[in-house]
């Protein structure tokens, strides 16, 4: 092993020559300023970054969910570990009464993958895998998929899968990970999350109305589709499709605790007992500087997103992962496919937006067309040689039409 | 057995007092026999001291006094002892030619015998080295052989080759600085399109910077293995150009 070293250490300067070299004729991508990347961590989680913002999933034993979302490089991400075991905190999931689902949570982790997909320029995008136990019955392993997609203006879409498909009945009372004070946490509640630091904002709007932030305890903004939690320098406005509301016994809410501000979307079974379940979510958050009224805008792509039309094809994006032509989650791959190595878009979208196109042979490189825009208005990503994902910076409005192609 | 020279003395002698003893017309007169015994005598003397020259002297004078052929076996004798063999021969078979029946015939034939075929390689050996005294002799009488050749001064061809490869180096080196730049101004690209007009060129400058390097390279390695192997030869390949109106020439020589 020694001389191993030696020898590896003798051809070092030459190995290292050989990299500078290489790396001096390899081709670097195309990444401005406001690029979103991701970047891998060791301990299996790692840092999806923008310009101005960075979601971080946390390393180590603990649930790779999100445990920090930096804005200007200030954490304002919701934290109280000290709080009932159950309860909101960072991001992630409750089975009320169960220990809650999050980076940081008592929930163990039995399953816990966090896989790159897209790696930026225009989206990022992050799967984890995930699973866990219940302590009263180990052959209940509730899990799923978090698929978290992030674009360069501080758009962050989630959505999650959870499911348990073991029918064995448990209660609560014997699966609580600490006793309920409250009657309502002695039913189960599935529940997904976000929470914000309170201190990191000052005003919450979800009516035409701007508010002070809700006490701890105080309960708000129940069935909005969209919430902007503020401060002068930056606001983030939370979504959830409508699409997904009521019928199917989905409710969102936001509530102040002690330390944060959480915003949730409730499966309330209202059982005292958990058969198997499978559930279902889509949210986002939306990193805005100015003001609330351009972060409700584009809030509201997300809970009621406008139909784009594509050569002729009306279609919404992706509930997944808001990309038109993205993941539409029946197994097949995303992409609208050009037969005619065109793509022509037209429609209202008031907020940015992306499309998710397949060319129908290789394509090295694109260019996108639009009456009266040059420079970075949009922003192309090659997920194959095929396949382009493109982000525009600006709403599209009545009358124009972008054109897409090869170069 | 009687020793050789003991019995020629005693025979000679005898013979010389014989023929005192003859008619005086037919024989040399008494003086002379008195003569050629006292040569005799004195010749004896200085056989038996090993002064063989001085022997065959009198043993001589005694014969030309006497005409006795056994003096002239003696004088074989003599010169047999001085190691004369060819003279020794000749006088053995004189004397066998004036007494072919004498008292020591057989003993002269037999050194006849012994001395013919010394005597054929003496003479055999000394046409030879006359023979090589004549190839010497003619040797030196020719005209000296003509100065070597001037070597041809050392060929170029290997070092116009490492300095066309150099050449192709530099150019590719060229193309690299320029892909540099166009890398640079690739990574701080403000929107698509000018990252992919960029891009089109840096694969372009780069392509042409490695191919220049390879180039490059393979060109002065050659040019370097020629010139430590094939023109490492004086009389190596030559090339010459010449640029005329009609056009251009290039001339590979090979001196052989």
């Amino acid at each position: 092993m020694k001389a191993r070293r030696m020898q590896g250490s003798r051809w070092t300067p030459g190995l290292a020559a050989a990299v500078m070299a290489t790396g001096c004729f390899s081709v670097p991508p195309y990444e401005p300023d406001n690029a979103v990347s991701f970047t891998a961590s060791a301990a299996g989680g790692g840092t999806a970054t923008g310009a101005g913002f960075a979601l971080r999933f946390a390393d180590g034993p603990g649930f790779h969910f999100p445990d920090k979302l930096l804005i200007d490089d200030a954490d304002v991400m919701g934290h109280d570990q000290a709080q009932t075991c159950f309860n909101e905190d960072e991001v992630g999931f409750r089975i009320v009464p169960t220990a809650r689902i999050t980076a940081t949570g008592a929930a163990p982790a039995v399953k816990n993958l966090l896989v790159p997909a897209l790696r930026g320029p225009a989206v990022t995008q992050v799967k984890l895998d995930w699973a866990t136990q219940f302590n009263c019955d180990a052959t209940r392993a509730p899990g799923g998929t978090s698929t978290y997609t992030m674009f360069p203006d501080g758009r962050i879409v989630r959505f999650d899968t959870i499911a348990d498909a073991v029918s064995n009945e448990i209660v609560p009372s014997k699966c609580a990970c600490e006793t309920p004070s409250r009657s309502e946490d002695l039913l189960f509640t599935i529940s997904t999350h976000w929470t914000l630091a309170r201190t990191s904002f000052e005003t919450l709007s979800f009516d035409s109305n701007t508010n002070r932030l809700p006490d701890d305890g105080q309960e708000v903004a129940a069935n909005f589709d969209a919430t902007c939690i503020a401060r002068d320098s930056y606001q983030v406005a939370v979504a959830w499709p409508a699409s997904m509301a009521s019928p199917m016994g989905l409710r969102t809410a936001t509530r102040g605790r002690a330390s944060l501000i959480e915003f949730r979307r409730d499966l309330d079974l209202g059982a005292s007992q958990l058969k198997a379940f499978s559930y279902d979510n889509s949210s986002a958050i939306f990193i805005e500087r100015a003001g609330c009224d351009a972060a409700f805008k584009r809030a509201n792509e997300h809970a009621r997103p406008s139909a784009l039309t594509i050569n002729g094809t009306s279609m919404k994006p992706s509930i997944r992962d808001g990309i038109y032509g993205g993941d539409a989650g029946d197994g097949l791959p995303p992409g609208i496919d050009l037969p005619d190595k065109r793509a022509e878009l037209s429609g209202t979208v008031n907020s940015s937006f992306a499309v998710w196109l397949r060319f129908p042979g290789s394509t090295d490189a694109i260019h996108a067309t639009l009456a009266g825009k040059t420079g970075a208005w949009y922003m192309p990503q090659q997920v194959d040689d095929r396949t382009w994902i493109v982000w525009f910076r600006d709403p599209i409005g009545a009358g124009q039409t972008v054109t897409v192609e090869p170069r | 057995m009687i020793p050789r020279p003991l019995a020629l003395a005693l025979a000679v002698l005898v013979a010389l007092l014989v023929l005192g003893a003859g008619p005086a017309s037919a024989e040399p007169d008494a003086d002379a026999r008195a003569k050629a015994s006292a040569h005799f005598k004195q010749g004896q003397a200085f056989f038996n001291r090993g002064d063989f020259d001085h022997a065959l002297a009198e043993y001589q004078a005694a014969f030309d006094l006497s005409a006795e052929p056994l003096l002239v076996f003696n004088i074989a004798l003599c010169h047999d002892r001085a190691n004369r063999p060819e003279q020794a021969l000749a006088a053995f078979r004189r004397y066998l030619e004036l007494a072919p029946n004498g008292g020591v015939a057989d003993e002269a034939r037999e050194d006849v015998a012994r001395l013919t075929p010394i005597v054929d390689k003496l003479a055999a050996d000394r046409t030879a080295e006359e023979a090589r005294k004549r190839e010497a002799a003619a040797n030196a009488s020719r005209p000296p052989p003509p100065p070597p050749k001037p070597l041809a001064p050392p060929s170029r061809v290997p070092l116009y080759i490492v300095v066309a490869g150099a050449a192709v180096t530099a150019a590719g080196a060229t193309f690299h600085v320029l892909s540099s730049r166009t890398r640079g101004r690739l990574e701080d690209a403000p929107d698509p399109d000018s990252y992919f007009a960029d891009r089109d060129t840096f694969k372009l400058q780069r392509g042409l910077a490695i191919g220049g390097y390879a180039a490059g390279a393979a060109t002065m390695m050659t040019g370097l293995i020629l010139g430590v192997t094939v023109f490492r030869q004086r009389e190596a390949p030559q090339v010459s150009a010449a640029v005329t109106p009609g056009g251009a020439m290039v001339t590979l020589g090979w001196a052989r």
